[in-house]
């Protein structure tokens, strides 16, 4: 089988490459763990698998739901999957910013607390 | 009974007036303690407020007005304390519209009194156009999704007795704080009265505030009160 790339091919397997260099970039750096990196390495394969063979893997996916043209069913997957996402991080943003407030609420009380037990400094 | 009051400043880089703000509040209640929340400011903020011999807590990083709000009410419940007053730390208020604004709580005819701009025809009209369309419209926005009918969900003086302090959950960091106040008061069908207030508009509180990004704010207030009405945001 001759296997063709196209523009938006290339777009895909770009995209799939700079997550695979990200992901190991960061985990050099600590920043990933484990469970991170087999997540993220799974998508770039995924993504890479998608953009090179389309039509295979949109035939493939046609049989699992009722859409009737592959490549329909891939689009629309591919979106939900995306709004999917967006909601997933803006959820988990949410609840980052809410521990970040705590923290620094927390600390202000509580410095709060320790200068009123200060001793007042007589002075000479 | 005398009630113990205790005042909540928010302040986020007010060096400028951050002084007379509590000279001013310290005219009107000498012996009540004041909570100024330096929310991380830049400036000299907390180094003025604590040469005025109030309580400074420090946010270390900037949090948003929501936020110092919290922070402060939550430090006046652990006082011993009867009446919580929130108040601009930017000259916006005068410290003379507090006794009135204390009062219905005094009597017991209300858990919480909001210290409206709109009450008074005249004052009105010295508000900012661009300033009264918005709050017209996220007080509109507040009262339907809050099943309230106060006529200014922005003011930032407020009075809250022991009981609807506790009961306010704040979520919200930065300037929707005003309007989840509202809701949380009207989901806790506590009784809210409004009463006139004068406010004083000069170019420096005219460029801060909700002011600053008046549309980008404005959005930011319906979509948390949405997201809080359908039960996203807890």
């Amino acid at each position: 089988m001759e296997l063709q790339i196209l523009g938006i091919q290339l777009v895909g397997i770009a995209i799939a490459l700079l997550i695979a260099f990200e992901t190991r970039v960061l985990y050099k750096k600590g920043r990933f763990k484990r469970k991170d990196i087999v997540i993220w390495s799974s998508v770039s394969v995924l993504l890479l698998i998608v953009a090179l063979f389309p039509l295979t893997f949109a035939n493939f996916l046609s049989l699992f739901t009722d859409i009737g043209r592959g490549l329909d069913a891939l689009m629309l997957l591919g979106l939900l999957g995306a709004f999917a996402l967006i909601f997933h991080v803006y959820i988990r943003n949410q609840e980052t910013q809410r521990q970040i407030t705590d923290l620094v609420r927390k600390v202000a009380i509580r410095m709060d607390e320790i200068e009123k037990k200060k001793p007042v400094k007589k002075k000479k | 009974m005398k009630q113990n009051l205790v005042f909540v400043i928010p302040a986020y880089n007010e060096e400028e007036s951050i002084v007379q703000t509590l000279k001013d509040v310290k005219r009107q209640f000498p012996k009540n303690d004041i909570f100024v929340v330096n929310d991380g400011s830049k400036d000299r903020t907390k180094e003025f407020a604590e040469a005025q011999g109030v309580h400074v807590l420090t946010h270390v990083i900037n949090r948003g007005l929501g936020a110092a709000l919290s922070t402060g009410i939550q430090a006046a419940i652990r006082s011993n304390v009867d009446i919580v007053v929130t108040f601009d730390a930017d000259l916006q208020h005068l410290g003379k519209d507090v006794e009135r604004l204390i009062k219905p709580i005094q009597n017991n005819k209300a858990d919480a009194v909001i210290g409206s701009r709109f009450m008074s025809k005249k004052d009105v009209e010295l508000m900012p156009r661009i300033k009264r369309f918005g709050n017209t419209l996220l007080t509109g926005v507040t009262n339907i999704l809050s099943d309230t009918t106060i006529t200014d969900s922005q003011s930032g003086l407020r009075a809250f007795n022991r009981e609807a302090a506790e009961k306010l959950i704040i979520l919200c960091d930065k300037y929707e704080v005003s309007s989840e106040i509202i809701h949380q008061l009207g989901h806790h069908n506590l009784r809210i009265l409004e009463i006139p207030i004068k406010a004083i508009y000069d170019d420096r509180s005219v460029q801060r505030g909700t002011n600053q990004m008046p549309f980008k704010n404005g959005l930011r207030i319906v979509w948390s009160m949405l997201l809080r009405t359908i039960g996203v945001k807890r």
